[in-house]
């Protein structure tokens, strides 16, 4: 059973991987998928409780950057290139890279240390841009195989981190508590 | 052989009957008498604010009275029981429920519970943490089953203190406030 989901997780990545290369061909004009993706910007969920700020501009005749900020420094960019393809068709390829320094150190090693959740912000932006360009809802369904591959990567990680959490969750309660019982003494 | 030893060893100290400590009865005494029970007060402890006091008969027996805004809320005991010079047998006993059975048995109802229910296994796991120099372990006690207990607790882990004379559906504050306005001529 492990070895299927791991194989499903794989191919998706890989596929996932192939598209990114090459783009995506989208029924859309140029200018028409340009004005869309300059109004569009990070997909919904898979930046955590605090998503970056998201600038979306035009990044010359054929690219669009979507810049991600913390505290107002960059942490990471997405830049789509845009292609007329004839037909009203256009092709998106979309490719990410992390600043090397600011406020979340240098993300651009830890995404080429942590391929599965490059992968995921890829397949997550790539959804974003597809969603926009169809006019259909972000469709979270498709960035779940990338999802499911990211957490088990980060499974150790992510179980440090409900540990700190539960840990400063419980340390507020003792707090709390320690001071419901101070303030009954004052009262005495 | 070493590994023989060792279990073998521990084959004997798995042999020690549930309640039987290895403690001489004075030193389980003063271990007990000494103690008021602070990480099981904070692991189970509902939205009133209790305070433990131990009482004793020297070498056979310690009781544990709480008390709440000075009003006693429930009182258990450990009987202590010579086994030969070297260990000491214990049992926990806890009062007569209102509905039959034994208080904070899990089915006993509170206005304002003192603690989670059911109350008998922490108490013993804190008495054998006491015994045997180890610090309380909540995971050998298992999760309370008194939903006003945990809706109480949960407003005094956020600051909201309960007593056990409030009134009907007030917490501590407005049970004070409306007391304060009925005795000026007010409703509340």
């Amino acid at each position: 059973m492990i070895h299927r989901i791991f194989m499903a997780v794989a191919a998706a990545a890989f596929m996932t991987a192939c598209t990114q290369q090459a783009g995506t061909v989208y029924p859309v004009k140029i200018d028409e998928a340009r004005r869309v993706l300059t109004s569009t910007c990070f997909p919904p969920l898979v930046f955590g409780s605090q998503p970056p700020d998201c600038e979306a501009r035009a990044g010359g005749a054929s690219d669009i950057v979507w810049v991600g900020r913390l505290r107002g420094a960059e942490v990471f960019r997405y830049v789509a290139t845009l292609k007329d393809e004839g037909n009203g068709s256009t092709r998106v390829a979309v490719t990410l890279k992390g600043a090397e320094s600011g406020p979340a150190g240098n993300v651009a090693q830890k995404l080429s240390e942590n391929r599965a959740i490059r992968n995921l912000y890829l397949v997550a932006m790539q959804e974003r841009i597809s969603s926009a360009l169809e006019r259909r809802q972000f469709d979270m369904s498709r960035i779940y195989p990338a999802m499911a591959a990211a957490t088990a990567a980060n499974m150790s990680s992510i179980r440090a981190s409900v540990d700190e959490a539960h840990a400063a969750s419980q340390k507020l309660a003792r707090d709390a508590m320690e001071k419901a019982y101070r303030d009954e003494g004052i009262r005495r | 052989m070493v590994v023989l030893a060792a279990l073998a060893t521990s084959a004997c100290q798995a042999e020690r009957p549930p309640g039987v400590y290895d403690l001489n009865i004075a030193d389980a005494y003063q271990r007990l008498f000494r103690h008021t029970l602070p990480d099981m007060v904070f692991a189970k402890q509902c939205g009133i604010l209790i305070h433990v006091r131990p009482e004793g008969v020297p070498n056979q027996r310690v009781m544990w009275r709480v008390y709440s805004s000075g009003q006693k809320v429930v009182e258990f005991s450990a009987a202590l029981t010579a086994i030969g010079d070297k260990q000491t047998k214990v049992v926990i006993n806890m009062p007569r429920g209102e509905k039959g059975g034994e208080a904070y048995d899990g089915s006993q109802f509170y206005t304002r519970p003192a603690f989670n229910q059911p109350l008998r296994p922490a108490v013993e796991e804190q008495v054998a943490a006491i015994l045997e120099s180890r610090p309380f372990d909540v995971r050998r006690v298992g999760p309370g089953k008194d939903k006003v207990c945990l809706v109480q607790r949960g407003g005094l882990e956020s600051g909201r203190v309960f007593r056990v004379d409030d009134l009907p559906g007030m917490d501590a504050r407005q049970s004070a406030d409306c007391r304060d306005s009925r005795r000026q001529g007010g409703k509340c």
